[in-house]
């Protein structure tokens, strides 16, 4: 069965960009969402084996949205995303409980190994 | 570069470190659960080690390990005491000097001391046992060099049947962010064991001044295939190689002693004798260590050439108040001379006037050195440690013609080895990033001593990174030094000071060479022993600057003499910026406090004699005037009368009279009278 993902991103674009890796390689995107808050709920809502992260967006940034969810299910997988510039913010989300990271711009084959050992 | 000035300051205190060692282990044998004296002996094997690798006696410094070891594991009460061990280690203080002596006269070792090496490691540890490697040179390579602390670390875990394995982790050469992804390795790894070292230091990894692979010394209870199988179940990671290190010789270098193999079984007890038993008879004659290590101090040894003279400070003190006494004698028989008023009397009372003066001097010069004795060994041990870790510094030594007394020159040396290892490994940048952050591709290392009021004051400066106040709160938060809440609370210099704190290290996790926090622990103490102090002042990416603050217990100082209500007073000639004559009407009355204006400052002028509680001062058409000044502070003092500079003696007042607020200490003049040395500060403070 596909494993399932929720992608978080403040841009349609991202977002987009990254159903298609997924799609693609045998994941199913399960929903999506556009700031931390909006990622929180859907991650209760969904349930989703997988959940690739951004880490500026408005409303909730994402290594809040990502403490959040781990504290209501510490089995959650998430995989931080980040820019170039953020290895604070990357190594704070790792530390927070990340299982992984993945850097900007994103290379498909990077994405999928990623998912592929932290959804596996 | 002299060597032979600092070889012999080398001999004598390594000399008197193996005396204490001697004198402790026969009072520990008495009272084996007195602890303090087992730190005692700790340390003094711990800084004969560190003398000896800064010598570049290898062997010495190897042997020295050895004892730390065995007295490092005494102390965490991992070993009991047994008359067997005991009996041990005396025979290891005898070697040592054996060794010691051998290195001195000659500059190398024959003597084998491999079977007590061996039988120190067995004792010590029961069944594991640090192996006797050779000594390898220092080479800057890949392979993971242990320290003491690291081999303990890695002997516990055998005592605990852990596992200790060297895991060389290859990543992706395409990788984005590599410090991150080593960061989520070093995560796999802290939930596997514990992370001894790591090769490139943690610190390069998080700089990702790597290439796409490091190793690390992992303790683990794992097995090495389920190690192998956590980090390639990382993304990125494309090959892992696991070595277990707790059964194979391992070496390499990074510190300031050969680095430590870790073995295990029955390594080198009695090797030396069976593989050369035509050897061993000629070793054992002439040293009477080597194959049957069991008469103490048998043999005999081999002293250095008796050019030097070690002598007691105390016996040196003694020396000087007698000559004291003498001058006052003589003063006495001068006037007694002059009364008489015959010819023959006074020419021989001034010989006798011009020898005791010299002897005088002659005597206070044997207790003062200048730190050129000191300092000139540096030079070399910075170049050797830039090289070592592949950085550029250009090193400067100031003030080395400064006098200190020979005990504080020699309780010194120390310190400054650590502080200059400090500023190389973890102040200086590499040259690389030194030019990105727009600096001189070449560090500067500074080292400086000066007199400074009543104290000798000596610096290590340099322009590297400096310290990184909030990364050093964490670190006193992670390791429970402090709270929380007093990190929040702390301004950044309570927080540089954390540095000093026992157990406390930034680079903790992978130390190379500037050993674990024990080092900056040590200098405060042993700063601290000479009644001295330690600051710290750095600038985050301009540099640190670590100032060592010594009394002059009995230093040198020129200093003006001064006359108040017929009392000589001797003024430090560094507080004292001009004299002046200054007339009644020149001084103002401001607020009931007389002042007088110079060159458009206004100086308060206070009368000394008022001040130091003699009579005061009757008024007067002109008043003489020394104006003192300490930090941005000024006042001028009045004084009856100015008598000239001369150098003298600071030696401090009695225990009995204990501090005395203004006066910094006495001094005897040559007419054999005592002036009080005026603390300026204590006036200017007193405003």
């Amino acid at each position: 069965m596909a494993k399932r993902v929720l992608v978080v991103d403040d841009t349609a674009f991202m977002r987009m960009s990254l159903r298609n890796v997924l799609e693609k390689n045998g994941y199913e995107v399960a929903g999506e969402a556009a700031d931390g808050e909006e990622a929180v709920a859907k991650y209760q809502e969904l349930k989703p084996d997988v959940v690739t992260m951004d880490i500026t967006m408005p409303k909730k940034d994402g290594i809040t949205a990502i403490k959040e969810i781990l504290a209501d299910d510490p089995g959650a997988k998430v995989v931080v995303c980040s820019a170039m510039g953020q290895k604070p913010m990357v190594i704070e989300a790792l530390s927070a409980g990340a299982k992984d990271f993945l850097v900007k711009p994103f290379q498909p084959e990077r994405v999928i190994e990623a998912l592929n050992k932290v959804a596996g | 570069m002299d060597y032979s000035e600092y070889k012999d300051v080398f001999a004598a205190e390594a000399r008197e470190y193996i005396q204490s060692l001697n004198d402790d282990l026969l009072h520990f044998e008495d009272n084996p659960e007195d602890s303090e004296v087992l730190a005692e002996m700790f340390r003094a094997a711990h800084s004969l080690k560190g003398m000896a690798g800064t010598m570049g006696y290898a062997e010495l410094a190897d042997f020295t390990h050895k004892m730390e070891s065995v007295l490092e594991r005494l102390r965490g009460g991992e070993v009991s005491v047994t008359q067997e061990l005991t009996n041990l280690m005396f025979e290891a203080v005898d070697a040592l000097e054996t060794i010691l002596e051998e290195v001195i006269a000659t500059d190398q070792v024959t003597t084998s001391v491999e079977d007590l090496t061996g039988r120190l490691s067995a004792v010590a540890e029961g069944k594991a046992d640090f192996g006797d490697i050779d000594s390898p040179q220092t080479e800057v390579d890949r392979t993971i060099g242990l320290d003491e602390y690291d081999s303990m670390l890695v002997a516990e875990a055998a005592n605990r049947s852990q596992s200790v394995f060297e895991v060389l982790t290859v990543m992706r050469s395409d990788v984005v962010l590599k410090s991150v992804r080593a960061y989520t390795v070093f995560q796999v790894f802290d939930k596997l064991g514990q992370v001894v070292k790591s090769v490139p230091s943690a610190e390069e990894l998080d700089e990702e001044r790597f290439d796409d692979r490091f190793s690390v010394l992992l303790i683990t209870q794992a097995d090495a295939e389920s190690v192998k199988e956590a980090i390639m179940g990382i993304p990125e990671i494309v090959e892992v190689v696991v070595t277990d290190v707790g059964s194979s010789t391992q070496s390499g270098s990074g510190g300031d002693v050969a680095a430590e193999a870790v073995s295990s079984g029955d390594t080198s007890v009695g090797g030396s004798e069976l593989t050369d038993p035509a050897a061993a008879p000629a070793k054992d004659a002439r040293s009477g260590v080597a194959a049957k290590p069991k008469g103490r101090g048998v043999g005999q040894k081999v002293r250095g050439s008796d050019k030097f003279v070690r002598v007691e400070t105390e016996r040196l003190d003694e020396l000087i108040d007698l000559i004291g006494e003498l001058v006052i004698s003589r003063t006495q028989v001068a006037e007694i001379a002059k009364d008489i008023g015959e010819g023959h009397a006074k020419n021989t009372v001034a010989q006798l006037d011009r020898v005791t003066t010299e002897l005088q001097y002659a005597a206070m010069k044997l207790r003062m050195v200048p730190i050129k004795q000191v300092f000139d060994r540096f030079p070399r041990l910075v170049r050797d440690l830039a090289q070592e870790m592949g950085k550029q510094v250009s090193f400067e030594v100031i003030g080395e013609e400064t006098e200190l007394d020979r005990s504080i020159v020699n309780q010194v040396a120390d310190p400054l080895v650590h502080l200059l290892r400090n500023s190389v490994d973890h102040g200086l940048e590499f040259p690389a990033d030194r030019v990105s952050a727009g600096k001189d591709e070449q560090g500067h290392l500074t080292l400086a001593a000066r007199h400074e009021g009543s104290h000798v004051v000596i610096e290590v400066s340099d322009d590297g990174r400096g310290i990184d106040v909030e990364r050093v709160k964490q670190k006193a938060v992670q390791k429970g030094l402090i709270s929380q809440e007093q990190a929040k609370r702390m301004n950044p210099s309570e927080a540089v000071m954390l540095i000093f704190a026992p157990g406390f290290s930034t680079a903790e996790r992978v130390t190379d060479v500037s050993g674990r926090g024990v080092g900056m622990d040590a200098v405060k103490s042993s700063i601290e022993v000479l009644n001295g102090s330690v600051e710290v002042e750095s600038h985050l990416g301009r540099g640190t600057k670590v100032r060592l603050r010594l009394p002059l217990t009995l230093a040198i100082i020129r200093a003006l003499l001064v006359v108040v209500d017929g009392e000589t007073l001797a003024v430090p000639i560094q507080s004292i910026r001009e004299n002046l004559l200054v007339e009644k009407n020149q001084i103002k009355m401001v607020h009931g406090q007389p002042m007088i204006t110079l060159r458009n400052e206004v100086l308060p002028l206070v009368d000394l004699s008022t001040w130091l509680g003699f009579s005061a001062k009757a008024a007067a058409d002109t008043y003489s005037v020394i104006v003192v000044q300490v930090g941005d502070e000024k006042a001028g003092l009045i004084v009856d009368e100015l008598v000239g500079q001369q150098e003298i003696v600071i030696k401090s007042l009695s225990s009995v009279l204990g501090e005395v607020k203004g006066i910094a200490g006495a001094t005897v003049l040559g007419n054999g009278r005592v002036a009080l040395i005026l603390e300026a500060s204590a006036v200017l403070n007193s405003m």
